[in-house]
């Protein structure tokens, strides 16, 4: 067994010299999210597209998980395996298999995390500022966000911090049984 | 952001004031200062809150909610409460401690926006513990100026998840964990879990580490074992 990975490592390098490539190591799950894992590249995956299709780039990064008060969706939690913190979600509609949600966490490094950047970044989107009320009594002040509804594009902004939290792109037509359950009344306790 | 540098709560001798992670701009540029402890004398814990119990505020989004005077004896309750808080929780983001008559939302007793905590009559009655009611306002403060590595880690040790459930133009709500609140409005917001949890460490610790495993220790790693009521 040894002896054949020396032989076979030896065949690829001497194949490497022959045909003028270079040894390509395998990327560690690290590096390969750093080069999948940019605002840009998850910006472009378009909404509508088959969870297969996911699988090759994003499929090691995930935690599939469904919710039991929300039938019908199938989530991936998507976490950057340097710090375990979540970086992504997905979200697909079981009946057809396709995405339907996605949403991106804003680091602290990132240019997003200014506002105004954030939505530079949607060039034919048409932003409304929403200043939301809280919805705790013990809070005063809900969130800010940017929401073109037409486009499906929602911008959250940490209001006390003025940064942008995450950025959600939704295909408008979808009706998620999630939208009813957040939207029921809190309750708080005294 | 989280460099090397910072410190956590629990890094802060007795005695210090511990001081999270902040950017601001110098010549315009953007740099981020690290957390860090600074010393907190005595002549200086006393007066902290003595300066920022304030009769009157110029603006207040709640309307309806009408602003009163301290009186010294409630002051003095105030103060009592808030000398029995760690001085971890005493971010130098609150503005004022204002009193009110009544919530809007009655019976709530307490609120915190904008570096504001605001005490209505309720909080005053005898059956309340004015000590938890703030500790839980100044957590609510503290969780609103974490940076956004803090909030991350909390969510992960604590099962909160960046999938958002309700309408786009609706606040946005985070998926939780199933199970596992040690009140039961938690499960709503991270920020209400966080203070709750606060709350319950200091005042219900053996409750938290056995309701709520993973919040007990992420306080604890931060804010270490001389995090407790004076």
């Amino acid at each position: 067994m040894f002896r054949c990975i020396i032989a076979f490592s030896f065949l690829s390098l001497i194949g490497a010299a022959c045909t003028g490539r270079s040894l390509k190591s395998v990327p560690s799950s690290g590096e390969l999210f750093s080069q999948v894992m940019t605002f840009d590249r998850f910006a472009s995956i378009p909404l509508g597209v088959n969870k297969n299709v996911l699988e090759e780039n994003y499929g090691s990064f995930k935690t599939e998980m469904t919710n039991p008060n929300v039938p019908g969706e199938t989530y991936w939690i998507l976490r950057d395996p340097r710090t375990g913190y979540q970086k992504a979600a997905l979200t697909f509609d079981d009946r057809t298999q396709s995405l339907v949600t996605k949403l991106w966490v804003v680091g602290a490094e990132e240019a997003e995390q200014e506002p105004e950047t954030a939505r530079k970044r949607f060039k034919t989107a048409h932003f409304i500022l929403i200043d939301l009320p809280s919805d705790n009594p013990h809070l005063l002040y809900g969130e800010k966000l940017l929401v073109d509804e037409k486009n499906g594009i929602t911008i959250e902004i940490d209001r006390d911090r003025s940064e942008v939290s995450a950025i959600q792109w939704r295909d408008p037509a979808y009706r998620s049984p999630a939208r009813d359950l957040g939207d029921q009344k809190s309750q708080y306790t005294f | 952001m989280v460099f090397a540098t910072d410190k956590l709560p629990k890094d802060c001798k007795p005695g210090e004031l511990w001081v999270h992670s902040y950017g601001r701009t110098q010549n315009g540029t953007p740099i981020w200062v690290s957390s860090y402890c600074r010393s907190f004398p005595a002549g200086e814990r006393k007066s902290f809150w003595q300066n920022r119990f304030k009769d009157h505020l110029e603006y207040w989004p709640n309307p309806t909610e009408k602003q009163k005077r301290w009186s010294l004896s409630e002051r003095e309750k105030a103060l009592r409460a808030l000398d029995g808080i760690p001085s971890m929780l005493w971010g130098s983001k609150v503005k004022a401690i204002v009193r009110f008559d009544r919530s809007k939302d009655f019976p709530n007793q307490s609120s915190y926006g904008g570096g504001y905590i605001a005490l209505f009559d309720a909080a005053f009655s005898k059956e309340q513990n004015l000590k938890r009611l703030l500790t839980h306002e100044l957590a609510h403060a503290m969780w609103n100026d974490f940076p956004k590595d803090w909030k991350e880690s909390y969510y992960q040790d604590t099962g909160w998840m960046h999938v958002r459930l309700g309408s786009p133009n609706q606040p946005p709500v985070m998926m939780g964990r199933v199970l596992g609140y040690i009140q039961e409005d938690g499960r709503i917001r991270p920020a209400e879990d966080f203070a709750n949890n606060i709350e319950a460490f200091l005042f219900e610790p053996e409750k938290l580490r056995e309701v709520t495993p993973g919040a007990y220790k992420w306080i604890h790693d931060r804010f270490g074992d001389t995090f407790v009521l004076r």
